[in-house]
């Protein structure tokens, strides 16, 4: 009996020395294969999506931004009520039931997207009937919150959230942070069981982007694009606004715009950035770096005399006339040639010159290569290659017979305008890392200098001469301050076919102010005006309007203040405020006696206050909106310090 | 007849300390597990809220965009694009300049 209890024993014991043998090799001994059961057991993998970055104008206004959605997908095969399903998603949906049943009719597919791109709210009214079968999916979407506004710089996205176009393509590896993948144990119930409460709302954003761009500077330029188009029943414009020292963009247009929001629903022409992509035969705004050319080379003074042959003048078996057939010039100085834009005298200046040292002139100035922008696309431009015939020599003078961008236009006079240097433009400004908060500041880049301080001062001096009271651009004046630059128009090439279209012109205008210490250089190109086509009645105008936002945007003092835009200090007169309280902060001119009340029906309350400015009424104001009636009527008469009262319906 | 005393229930004493630490550390952990899941819930909650202020941070963006607010301007504060001469500039010479 003993020996069986022995035996019984040590059998056990046996036994129990297996197990923990077996124990022990499993724990201590490493095993990659019960590792991974373990790790499939005991452990999750939480997926971080990261927000693709913003993108930021100059003062930190928002131009392009994420926002986390929902997107609903469905497992087809573990539905049991398609139909009844598809009536739920539907009223959630707002879309056709039919269209839904049919997705969740797909038994032979384990997944199918329902919809993309959820608002919160819809996706908790869903999540809340806990419909077996279906999931949501966290995903990112591109919000342009200014709708048109800059379009064509910023790009777009695609259903992906990869940039496709502008600074979203061209950005697109620091705008887009790769998702961030978190191993965590997990309980019975799939839970994750958290170690670091912040790990989770660590999500690793893409950076965020701020540019050059001036928001409020953009929107009037893309309006007087906008409107110069519909006026003038122009295909299109484009205008650049440079910082006259830097380079910087701080306003880039091209109009027609579009929704970035729904990039599909336009053509890809539309989209493109007419700045950056287009070229075409630039016209007279090149005769500025001809003679910057030959001013650099001391071949001319701002006073060197030419003779413009009458306006007409014979190269080969080919004529060049003047612009106007009415010009009928004789001899002028440089200074004048550039301000009435003389064909003839311009060529005189290229033979002058010499082909070779034009052609260098204008690599010199940034032309026929790309000037490096921080953008996709960009194009350098056509200037043919040596050697040219007099013939090219005179065209390439006056801006034919080559083709330059936009960008690379304004560009050239902001080598003027900052006193010689050629500098690199640029868009972004500064990269912030999310994760990290290092900022990397994109500055200035100096490409090469063109000419030297005191050239391009004459030049200063010379482009002034352009909006003089004899000169071409006239009406690109800004009042109180001098505006230095040229008037171009070049005929447009014909599209469909050799040579150029006939009634086709670019009329453009470049030019900076003031010209005495630079601040903005604009360039404005209308393409294809059809009620006027000169320079200077087209993009001149469109040039002032921006240019004198620009200059109030950023408090630039007026340079040249004369009588006629001074405003007469004038006494203070007291107007009753609208709750019949006496106010005395509003100026208005001094007064007349026995005033007849004006008829002031129709008009808004600024331009009632502007009508009785000078007459000696005290206005009393009822409502907003327009002027209905007034109290005594229109046409009856006033005793001096009377009442008027307005009353005012919307 | 103290040390007798305390001999004999040394034993019973360790026993009841080993069993209390083992229920300690039990506790422990199930409150390390339960402020887990309350951090889960507040990471969530936390996220969710961010998430609401990046969509009103859009939605300010959307409604403060200068198209909206001259059309806004234009039709309900019925103001209008100022002409050429109506734009009066403050210098710092005290000069009103009519632009």
């Amino acid at each position: 009996m003993r020996a069986r209890l022995v035996l019984i024993l040590i059998g056990l014991t046996v036994l129990w020395g297996l197990l923990l043998t077996r124990a022990a090799f499993l724990q201590l001994i490493p095993n990659e294969r019960l590792r991974a059961l373990e790790r499939r057991q005991f452990e999750t993998v939480v997926t971080l999506n990261p927000r693709r970055g913003d993108i930021l104008d100059r003062n930190g206004n928002e131009l392009a931004v994420s926002m986390t959605t929902y997107s609903l997908f469905a497992d087809p095969k573990i539905i049991k009520n398609p139909k009844g399903v598809a009536k739920i998603l539907a009223r959630e949906l707002k879309k056709p039931v039919k269209s839904i049943e049919e997705k969740l009719r797909q038994r032979q597919k384990r997944f199918v997207w329902i919809e993309r791109q959820l608002k919160k709210e819809t996706r908790d009214a869903i999540a809340e009937r806990k419909i077996r079968g279906l999931g949501f999916i966290e995903e990112s979407q591109r919000i342009y919150p200014n709708e048109r506004l800059l379009s064509h710089v910023l790009g777009f996205v695609g259903g992906e959230g990869q940039g496709l176009e502008g600074l979203e393509l061209q950005y697109n590896d620091q705008l887009q942070a790769t998702s961030k993948r978190l191993s965590v144990r997990r309980d019975a119930r799939g839970r994750p069981l958290i170690v670091n409460g912040q790990m989770f709302n660590q999500v690793p954003d893409g950076a965020e982007i701020t540019l050059t761009i001036d928001r409020e500077l953009q929107f009037i330029v893309e309006q007087e694009l906008a409107e110069v188009v519909r006026d003038q029943q122009a295909d299109s414009a484009v205008a650049v606004v440079l910082d006259a020292q830097t380079s910087e963009i701080l306003a880039m247009a091209s109009a027609p715009a579009f929704d970035p929001n729904q990039p599909l629903n336009y053509s890809s022409e539309r989209r493109r950035n007419r700045a950056v992509t287009d070229t075409f035969e630039p016209g007279s705004t090149m005769k500025t770096i001809l003679i910057a050319g030959a001013l650099s080379r001391g071949l001319i003074e701002p006073n060197t005399k030419f003779d413009c042959e009458g306006g007409r003048m014979k190269i080969g078996s080919r004529v060049i006339r003047e612009s106007d057939a009415h010009h009928r010039f004789g001899q002028l100085t440089v200074n004048e040639i550039l301000a009435v834009s003389s064909n003839v005298c311009s060529a005189k200046i290229a033979f002058k010159l010499g082909a070779k040292n034009l052609f260098e002139t204008l690599q010199a100035f940034g032309f026929g290569e790309k000037l490096g922008i921080d953008f996709p696309g960009e194009a350098k431009g056509i200037i043919q290659p040596q050697p040219w015939d007099d013939s090219h020599l005179a065209s390439v003078a006056i801006g034919h017979a080559m083709t330059a961008s936009p960008l690379q236009i304004a560009n050239a006079y902001a080598a003027i305008a900052n006193g010689g240097l050629l500098k690199r433009p640029y868009l972004v400004k500064a990269i912030r890392d999310r994760e990290t908060g290092d900022v990397t500041e994109i500055g200035q880049k100096v490409l090469r200098r063109v000419l030297t301080d005191e050239q391009a001062a004459k030049m200063r001096i010379m482009l002034t001469s352009v909006t003089s009271d004899f000169g071409t651009g006239k009406n690109a004046r800004v009042p109180g301050y001098p505006v230095a630059g040229k008037t171009g128009t070049a005929q447009k090439v014909n599209p469909n076919g050799r040579g150029y279209l006939p009634g086709g012109y670019i009329s453009s205008f470049a030019g900076f102010l003031p010209a005495n210490d630079p601040k903005f250089v604009i360039y404005v190109a209308v393409d294809h005006p059809r009620k006027a086509y000169y320079g200077s009645s087209v993009a001149a105008p469109v040039f002032s309007r921006i240019a004198r936002f620009a200059v109030r945007r950023v408090g630039l003092p007026p340079v040249l203040i004369t009588q006629e835009h001074v405003l007469p200090k004038t006494p203070k007169i007291k107007v009753a405020a609208p709750s019949g309280k006496v106010s005395s902060a509003v100026e208005v001119d001094p007064i007349q006696a026995d005033a007849v009340v004006p008829d002031l029906s129709g008009l808004t309350l600024r331009e009632v206050m502007s009508r009785v400015t000078g007459s000696d009424i005290r206005i009393r104001i009822h409502g907003q909106g327009f002027v209905t009636h007034t109290s005594p009527p229109a046409g009856a008469r006033l005793s001096k310090n009377k009442v008027l009262t307005v009353h005012l319906e919307r | 007849m103290s040390r007798l005393v305390s001999r004999e229930l040394a034993p019973f004493v360790s026993v009841v300390i080993i069993v209390a630490s083992l229920f300690t550390v039990a506790i422990c952990k199930m409150e390390v597990r339960r402020m887990g899941y309350s951090v889960l819930k507040l990471s969530r909650e936390e996220r969710s809220l961010r998430d609401l202020e990046r969509q009103q941070m859009v939605q300010l963006a959307k409604i403060t965009r200068p198209e909206r607010l001259q059309e806004l301007a234009q039709a309900r504060l019925t103001l209008r694009k100022p002409h050429s001469g109506q734009i009066i500039q403050m210098t710092d010479h005290g000069v009103a300049f009519r632009q």
